[in-house]
């Protein structure tokens, strides 16, 4: 399996994280669980695609600098926003997909989940889905 | 206190709302509380606020998919449906597909009250305004059976009524000014506006309930 990067951005700016706390994303819970100072990158194979309420999750094998494969999440809004907004559904993403998740990471060091902000698809796609249009 | 009779034109509030209130987690986001209410808020572990608890460690109703009541409802970042019928005013919320009566035709509260998480609600029109009164709800019972007013983790009694006032602002945008009145938990009525916009779309199922499937790191109990 090629070797996937995985590519950690710290993005230190105050003004990201006022601007992201100030427009916000209308989440079902906390932004504390994740880290909105922070963005990380994590490019894998889908392995699951949970398209639920109250919010959707992607499940990404990823290997790591190790070269072990590691599982990933990214949380998602709901259903509806994603359907409304981007014609999304069940079958949006199946296992095997290829595909580039980024977000804020957990703030539990070991927890490999993320708040989603967009999608790059290996088509070179990006969607952006925290822009509610 | 008027009561518009047939003749009388009746305000058009039908259509999707949703709130237009960003970054908004109370009406009143610190209002003077009694000692009872003070008490309850300490035990609160709310998911927005400056005392934001982990999704995980929370303990607002809302990470269980039970209701909020109302206000706590249209913090809610979800659409609802407003349907005018002539005795009755059905509000369609997408969040936990509940729906929510409001009876127009003249009835009092019922003289033994059945407390239920959204609570009874009656109404009338005054003029351009849609007046709702809602009484009955459940109050705050215990730290793990958490209800609050907003998102916060403000706690109301069973004796709180909500009074709405809803008016259109335009043709894309209504207004409802909130009253709560518990003099239990707070030491004068609190009051504030609630704006919500027009949506162009229709309202979808919503299983509050799937959450027990998710395997998002997020939403599982550590």
């Amino acid at each position: 399996m090629m070797r996937t990067k995985i590519n950690i951005i710290l993005v230190s700016s105050a003004i990201l994280f006022f601007l992201s706390t100030i427009m916000g994303t209308q989440a079902h819970h906390a932004n504390s669980a994740y880290d909105r100072t922070k963005s990380i990158s994590v490019t894998g194979t889908v392995s699951k695609w949970q398209f639920i309420n109250p919010h959707v999750g992607i499940f990404l094998d990823v290997v790591n600098e190790e070269g072990e494969i590691e599982t990933w999440s990214g949380e998602f809004q709901s259903v509806q926003d994603l359907y409304r907004f981007f014609s999304w559904n069940k079958d949006t993403f199946k296992p095997g997909d290829q595909v580039t998740i980024i977000g804020n990471p957990d703030r539990r060091p070991n927890v490999l989940s993320m708040w989603t902000e967009a999608v790059e698809l290996m088509d070179g796609t990006h969607i952006n889905v925290r822009n509610d249009p | 206190m008027a009561i518009v009779t047939k003749a009388q034109p009746v305000p058009d509030f039908s259509g999707v709302w949703q709130r237009n209130f960003p970054g908004a987690s109370s009406l009143v986001p610190d209002p003077p509380m009694t000692s009872w209410a003070q008490e309850r808020f300490d035990l609160a572990k709310p998911l927005h606020g400056p005392r934001t608890a982990s999704a995980t460690q929370s303990n607002a109703a809302e990470m269980q998919c039970l209701p909020m009541g109302f206000p706590g409802t249209y913090y809610r970042p979800r659409p609802f449906e407003i349907i005018q019928l002539p005795n009755r005013v059905v509000m369609l919320f997408e969040i936990n597909n509940f729906w929510r009566i409001v009876y127009m035709d003249g009835r009092d509260f019922p003289e033994v009250p059945l407390h239920t998480w959204n609570g009874y609600s009656i109404g009338h029109y005054e003029e351009d305004t849609l007046v709702i009164e809602t009484r009955n709800i459940l109050g705050w019972e215990s730290e793990n059976q958490q209800r609050w007013l907003d998102r916060l983790g403000h706690p109301f009694s069973d004796q709180v009524r909500i009074i709405e006032r809803i008016r259109r602002v335009d043709a894309e945008s209504i207004v409802n000014e909130v009253s709560i009145h518990d003099p239990i938990a707070y030491e004068n009525v609190l009051t504030g506006t609630l704006n919500f916009r027009k949506r162009d779309f229709e309202l979808a199922e919503f299983v509050c309930q799937e959450l027990m499937l998710s395997e998002l790191p997020e939403m599982r109990p550590e």
